[in-house]
């Protein structure tokens, strides 16, 4: 199966971001491993452009972030934990109806052709 | 990792951002980079090779840096435009010169603003645009502005070389130095602001009173601007300072 990578991701890397947060809150690495595993090995993205993404929500409102506390003695940088906003979850509702619509109309335009 | 810092610098240092947006976004992402290179370096023949398996993943510099500012708030990039930075080569005396000129331009443009105001509140008040025109004491405002402005500027180019003087013995750990400087940014200052309240009081007509007003109100808020780097100089000195990435950076 081809590789789905960032160009066609763009636009929908924020819905893909909320959706990985709805299970739950995670830092910018895990949220990567959680699109990577629901992506089946098929989604492709450089993993620096989460972070824009990741900051326009906050920036909107629909996640909050806190940096962690080292508790687990890990060395080096602090992480930054994300988690969904009830604007946030909204939003996610929202992106999810407007995706199933999307992919109803464009799906059977593009099926009823093939 | 001086690799993976130089990458995060070069992505971050040109973004037109708050030093705290950009030091929040800068510990992030290098944390991102460590997971990745400790992840690449399991499988890797060498350091190296997982440096560069680790930066591949994470994305080219350029793209990144105009995503990055794109999610920065419009205000912010407005108010972080870089025209505050220092040029590569630029001497102090040059830099604080390039700035008091545009501060001096500043000024001109708030004191012809102020006069316009005048004008117009006078229009507004019942009398005709031309009249209230014509009833402007032009021949003061502008005698005093062609005196006054190059007053500003003679301020503005002492004060910002001390800002620099400040910047730099912040950088150093010197916080005696400093203060030293801010005290004497703040002493001008206040003469400045003082001598316009007098000159307010005292001896000018009504309508360029309005004028120094701005202008006395600008030099009082200068009085906090040293205080203010300080502050700030003070939080960037608990982070890891800026790497040097040569002339373009």
């Amino acid at each position: 199966m081809s590789q789905i990578d960032g160009n066609e991701l763009r636009g929908h890397l924020e819905t893909l971001v909320l959706a990985a947060l709805s299970a739950g809150e995670a830092h910018g690495y895990e949220i990567l491993q959680r699109l990577e595993a629901r992506g089946e090995g098929v989604l492709h993205l450089k993993e620096g452009s989460l972070y824009p993404a990741l900051y326009r929500l906050e920036e909107a409102g629909h996640v909050r972030a806190h940096w962690q506390d080292d508790a687990e003695g890990r060395r080096g940088p602090r992480r930054r934990i994300y988690q969904l906003t009830r604007k946030g979850k909204a939003e996610l509702a929202r992106r999810r109806e407007h995706w199933r619509r999307f992919v109803s109309v464009v799906g059977g335009i593009v099926e009823a052709s093939s | 990792m001086k690799a993976f810092d130089e990458h995060v610098d070069r992505i971050l240092r040109p973004l037109r951002a708050s030093g705290t947006r950009k030091a929040k976004m800068r510990e992030e992402l290098l944390g991102h980079l460590a997971t990745a290179y400790r992840e690449e370096r399991e499988g890797a023949d060498s350091d190296e090779t997982a440096v560069q398996a680790a930066l591949a993943r994470f994305g080219d510099a350029d793209r990144m840096r105009d995503e990055l500012q794109a999610s920065v708030p419009a205000l912010e990039r407005v108010l972080y435009i870089r025209m505050g930075c220092r040029r590569p080569g630029e001497s102090d005396a040059a830099y604080a010169f390039r700035m008091a000129r545009w501060g001096t331009a500043f000024t001109l443009t708030l004191a012809a603003c102020t006069a316009a105001g005048c004008v117009l509140s006078k229009a507004m008040r019942g009398q005709s645009l031309a009249a209230a025109f014509a009833s402007t004491h032009w021949t003061t405002i502008l005698a005093t502005i062609g005196v006054g402005i190059p007053i500003v500027g003679a301020l503005l180019f002492p004060m910002f070389f001390l800002e620099l003087r400040t910047q730099k013995a912040l950088r150093r750990g010197d916080f005696r130095s400093a203060v030293k400087s801010g005290l004497v940014s703040s002493a001008a200052f206040a003469v400045f602001a003082a001598g316009t309240a007098l000159a307010v009081a005292w001896c000018v007509p009504s309508l360029f009173r309005e004028i120094l007003i701005a202008i006395g109100m600008a030099a009082t808020w200068g009085l906090f601007g040293p205080w203010c780097t300080i502050a700030a100089g003070r939080w960037h000195l608990k982070h890891r300072p800026w790497i040097p990435l040569g002339q373009d950076f």
